[in-house]
């Protein structure tokens, strides 16, 4: 299957890229399905087959960036990326959250994790990424202050971006509310989880990062 | 107990103050300076009202910030809303994204202790509310 995907992808989209290799940042809300995006993108594309992110329903579960190189190839031509994870950008974190899954001594840890994470993720939004891969829940409102801060520092940065509308095998998405919201960029709806419509994804991130 | 400058009043349930820092007050501090006091206001359960809200950069280096003063049982955080409705807040990251508009045009914002507030929540654009907790 994976070899298939490539196959189908290598003649699509012809891209030229200039040998260097992206840091390509995925932002965004806390449980959007950011590391489920970038444990798909290794998969398909990634050179450690043993290399994951780690997931779960839990909020805050990504505690720190995580990076891993994937190559995209297309017709000859190829796009090397450092996807770099991030934990989900919230302004509060709150060890109560956490009580109901965990001790009060881990949910502690845990809480100490994500406020480090976070305030790591906003420093190399500011200064260390190439390009955002930006994923949103398609089924929640994008009008949201931490939406409309981080959009507004990548758009002051000039980042490419690429917006993932995600979660669209869930009943209650929304993906044209996304597309209201962000007229002006390139947004592919798709889940990650299923892995629906990512060969859209890749071909996007091809042509806007290589 | 409403401040603003030197003017206080006492509309609100004690235990909880208002604090309007007017743009003149912050126009001229340096962004280290403007965040630092925002922080200590918060800090101190005073929910902050800036009549100029901050730039996107700002913010970001305020979350930042903020996650570093993070306490168990002391501070958790913040909640931050701006003024202006979603379809202003849509058209100026239009205008951002096509070069245009002004990052003097910035809507009042709201900055609350987490602790003490519900969510700030901007309804419609023309009013910002929260639910203080008991």
């Amino acid at each position: 299957m994976f070899q298939s995907l490539t196959q189908r992808l290598a003649g699509v989209f012809p891209f030229f890229s200039d040998g260097e290799t992206k840091k390509i940042g995925i932002y965004g809300p806390t449980n959007a399905g950011k590391s489920t995006l970038g444990n798909q993108m290794i998969h398909d594309w990634g050179d450690n087959d043993d290399a994951e992110f780690e997931t779960s329903d839990i909020e805050h579960e990504t505690q720190s960036a995580q990076r891993e190189p994937v190559t995209i190839e297309r017709d000859g031509g190829r796009v090397e990326l450092d996807i770099v994870d991030t934990p989900g950008v919230t302004t509060e974190v709150d060890y109560k959250e956490f009580i109901d899954d965990m001790e009060k001594a881990e949910a502690i840890e845990r809480s100490r994790g994500a406020t480090e994470g976070v305030a790591e993720a906003m420093h190399w939004l500011r200064e260390d990424v190439d390009g955002v891969i930006y994923v949103l829940d398609s089924t929640k409102d994008p009008f949201t202050q931490v939406n409309t801060m981080l959009t507004g520092i990548i758009e002051s940065q000039n980042l490419p971006t690429v917006i993932l509308a995600n979660k669209t095998d869930l009943d209650e998405s929304n993906v044209s509310r996304i597309k209201d919201a962000f007229p002006q960029h390139t947004i592919v709806s798709g889940s990650a989880k299923e892995a629906e419509n990512l060969d859209e994804l890749y071909g996007t991130v091809a042509e806007t990062f290589g | 107990m409403i401040t603003m400058g030197d003017k206080t009043s006492t509309d609100l349930p004690d235990g909880v103050q208002l604090k309007v820092l007017t743009a003149s007050h912050t126009d001229d501090l340096a962004t280290n300076e403007k965040i630092n006091t925002i922080l200590d206001l918060v800090k101190s359960q005073r929910v902050v009202v800036l009549e100029n809200g901050l730039s996107p950069d700002e913010e970001s280096k305020l979350v930042e910030r903020t996650m570093t003063q993070i306490q168990p049982d002391e501070f958790s955080g913040v909640e931050i809303e701006s003024g202006g409705d979603p379809a202003q807040k849509k058209s100026g990251l239009l205008s951002g994204f096509l070069g245009g508009g002004s990052s003097d045009d910035q809507n009042i914002m709201v900055v609350a202790p987490a602790h003490i507030v519900e969510d700030v929540t901007n309804e419609n654009g023309d009013l910002i509310s929260t639910f203080v907790r008991q």
